[in-house]
């Protein structure tokens, strides 16, 4: 990372180092472009997209003709390509919409139709039985089915960290605790000033900025969506639950919401959730009495041995909903402006076709982007369960749940964004992620690490 | 393989025979002297960690060894002697070295004793936010052990025997606690524990309650009661709650009991699968040490025993 040298000129500033973000920068560091991320946290990946439901979705369920349709389409033909390449996980579990009642049995056929005109053929409309077939372990009352094959699960906190150490891997520049408050356009250069006065210059910007993103959209005089952040929260159980699922089981969605759904995660868990609530505070990612009490209720109709597991861990993410129900993609010529906003759940998947859309847009700016005649990538250590862990080979096992060695969390420390705190930790490497959440290993890790539970 | 010899079944001395043992806390340790002590040539203690003892190595006060050891130690000096006694008896400990399936292990006889840990806040579902700060009883004691900072002001949630444990190291880390908080009617201790902990140290234990929430952005800034009560502090320690450390018998096909979760066993802790048994809290949850090594001792002949069947 280089320093923040006032000279410094960038031609494309990204603010915001979330998934979308670095996807872009990824994706710019692979021409003859200055580019930096300018993150307000302490770490890429660490803000809305850290919480996340982790899967890959076909897009089946999108509105036919949406930007959110063709893009997470597109990403996720380019992320599930991109991800064996890079050792992001990838599990392909495929997924299985229930239908619990004849209600929704009836509006199957409308979902598979739906699923066809966003480009998606897959989907196979099966009765009740084959539901239990498929998975056995459901609760009673399922009426019918629609199996989503290709509807994958991914790990969600390697992709935006594979992309970030990709673009710096080509000469991109990660600033880290920068908050961008204010945008100053001049005739061909862009000062950005973060909250501590300091300022950065860029000939093209790009607004990644996840739930800040209308804020930041306004300092540039500019309007047309407010983030009204919609919490989800989600219950992961113990891995020893996971036999209990073959696959995603998926809620017929509402308009409103997607519902709650029961997945594998590529760590070897099950994750139910999430909830979908309207909060007003941009920082409110704790989890609630109420929201807790709502998805071991659904959890218990769906899937009712899952409640019998132990919790491994609760939490909650905020999406950056906004009034509309599309992304809210723009871009200004005038003032070399791209703005990547109101990107939920589905920006995971769609992240890589969304640095496509910033570089088209970029270039409809002015922006002469030439590519580089090679590139470097990057590798990362696979966290999956399917996937050959360090701990197989050698290597002192140091967090016996997930099992993470000595030399993964002394690496995870030294990475091209280092882990700098105990969360930082967690979704580089899965330490502190599991059953036990430091009974046995939390004071090792401080000893491993040089920092404090204290602060 | 484990499984020929296993159904071999016919030797009837204890020569040549091998068994191992998962796990090198007061139970495993315990049956392993024991196992030599009665002529079984080959005793194999495997251990995750990088150092035998289990919990009593960080649990560093008086109170363990009387009913085995007829003595009264600290924890770590119980766990020193278990290790030792072990060491002279000719146990082969194996530290550093997780078993992650029985499949492939090669003995007469397989002793679990994985013991149990104690549920953090995620399991036991209490809302809000995720600073650093909340510990349980087990990473207070080690990073207490490695003279670590905690924090200053901590509430600890339980009032079980290692809730007062708790106690006892925080204050020797510097850490104040502002209260104990159980929802059950009254605390679950020894009354001299409830002595100590109400005039030594004078700590509030609040009966009836439970945590509702926990507030703080970085760190632990507050909890808030259930009953509405809010108390400013920068440390929660969640106590007690054990649950056995059953993944290893899980995924072994044990049977097991779903109340305590552990394995089922019978009288002779002889879990559902043959030469496979189970002891100590792994089998218990919430034992003493002493008691956990009681069992070792017991396994230890039950087993001999059982090769001479």
């Amino acid at each position: 990372m280089s320093a923040s040298a006032d000279a410094t000129v960038y031609d494309v500033a990204v603010i915001g180092g979330g998934v979308v973000g670095c996807a872009v920068a990824r994706l710019l560091s692979h021409h003859e472009l200055d580019v930096v991320v300018v993150e307000a946290g302490p770490d890429v990946g660490a803000g809305t997209s850290k919480a996340n439901t982790a899967i890959l979705h076909t897009g089946f369920d999108a509105t036919p003709g949406t930007l959110e349709a063709r893009l997470v389409a597109r990403g996720y033909a380019l992320l599930r390509e991109y991800a064996p390449t890079v050792g992001i996980s990838i599990e392909e579990v495929g997924a299985l919409l229930v239908a619990w009642d004849d209600e929704q049995a009836a509006a199957l056929a409308s979902l598979a139709a739906k699923a066809a005109s966003n480009g998606y053929t897959q989907t196979e409309i099966v009765d009740g039985d084959a539901v239990y077939d498929f998975e056995p372990h459901l609760g009673e009352g399922a009426t019918g089915g629609m199996l989503v094959p290709d509807e994958h699960i991914i790990d969600p906190w390697s992709t935006p960290l594979a992309f970030a150490y990709e673009a710096l891997a080509n000469d991109a520049s990660v600033l880290l605790n920068r908050r961008v408050v204010q945008c100053q356009v001049g005739d061909d250069l862009t000062t950005l000033i973060t909250t501590s006065g300091q300022q950065i210059r860029t000939r093209f910007t790009v607004n990644a900025a996840g739930l800040y993103g209308d804020e930041l959209h306004r300092t540039l005089g500019l309007d047309g969506f407010t983030i009204r952040p919609r919490r989800g929260e989600l219950i992961v159980f113990d891995k020893l639950s996971r036999p209990l699922l073959n696959r995603t089981v998926l809620p017929v969605p509402t308009s409103t919401t997607k519902g709650v759904l029961v997945a594998p995660t590529v760590f070897g868990n099950v994750m139910l959730g999430p909830t979908a609530d309207d909060v007003d505070d941009k920082t409110a990612t704790g989890s609630t009495r109420s929201g807790i009490d709502s998805l071991l209720d659904k959890g218990r109709r769906i899937l009712p041995a899952l409640l019998d597991e132990e919790v491994t861990s609760v939490y909650a993410g905020l999406r950056a909903a906004t009034e509309h129900s599309d992304y809210q993609i723009s871009h200004e010529r005038r003032l070399r402006y791209v703005c990547l906003g109101g990107i939920r759940s589905t920006g995971l998947t769609s992240s890589m076709a969304l640095a496509e859309e910033a570089l088209l847009r970029l270039i409809d700016c002015g922006l002469v982007a030439q590519p580089k005649d090679k590139f470097n990538s990057i590798q990362m250590t696979p966290l999956g369960e399917i996937d050959e862990r360090p701990y197989q080979r050698s290597g002192q096992i140091v967090c016996h749940c997930e099992r993470v060695t000595v030399g993964e969390v002394a690496a995870a420390c030294v990475a091209a964004v280092p882990a700098v705190d105990f969360d930082g930790l967690r979704r580089r490497t899965r330490a502190l992620a599991g059953r036990c959440q430091g009974f046995y290993c939390q004071a090792e890790l401080c000893s491993l690490t040089g920092w404090s539970v204290a602060l | 393989m484990q499984s020929d010899r296993l159904e071999r079944g016919t030797v009837t001395s204890t020569t040549g025979r091998r068994v191992v043992i998962v796990g090198a806390g007061p139970a495993g340790l315990s049956a392993a002297i024991a196992l030599r002590r009665l002529g079984v040539q080959h005793v194999t203690v495997h251990e995750r960690e990088q150092q035998a003892g289990g919990i009593p190595r960080h649990t560093d006060h008086l109170g363990f060894g009387m009913r085995d050891l007829h003595r009264v130690m600290s924890g770590p000096r119980y766990a020193r002697a278990l290790i030792d006694r072990a060491t002279a008896a000719g146990v082969q400990l194996r530290l550093g070295s997780p078993l992650f399936s029985l499949d492939d292990v090669d003995a007469d006889a397989i002793v679990l004793a994985t013991g149990a840990r104690e549920r953090p806040r995620s399991a036991r579902l209490v809302p809000g936010d995720r600073p650093i700060g909340i510990l349980t009883t087990g990473s207070l004691q080690q990073l207490a052990l490695k003279g670590l900072p905690v924090g200053g002001r901590a509430v600890i949630v339980g009032a079980e025997h290692v809730s007062f444990s708790a106690i006892f190291t925080l204050a020797h880390v510097g850490c104040r606690t502002l209260a104990m908080v159980t929802p059950l009617p009254r605390h679950q201790s020894y009354a001299v524990l409830k002595l100590a902990a109400a005039t030594v140290r004078r700590v509030p234990v609040l009966t009836g309650v439970d945590i509702a929430e926990i507030t703080g952005r970085r760190r632990v800034e507050s909890v808030t009661l259930t009953d509405g009560r809010r108390i400013e502090c920068d440390t929660v320690v969640f106590t007690g709650s054990w649950i056995p450390d059953n993944e290893l018998a899980r995924r072994s096909g044990l049977r097991i009991d779903p109340v305590v979760n552990g394995p089922v066993v019978d009288d002779s802790f002889r879990t559902s699968r043959d030469n496979i048994f189970a002891i100590g809290n792994l089998v218990h949850r919430v034992a003493a040490a002493d008691r956990c090594a009681l069992d070792g001792r017991a396994v230890a002949a039950l087993v001999v025993g059982h090769f001479r069947d």
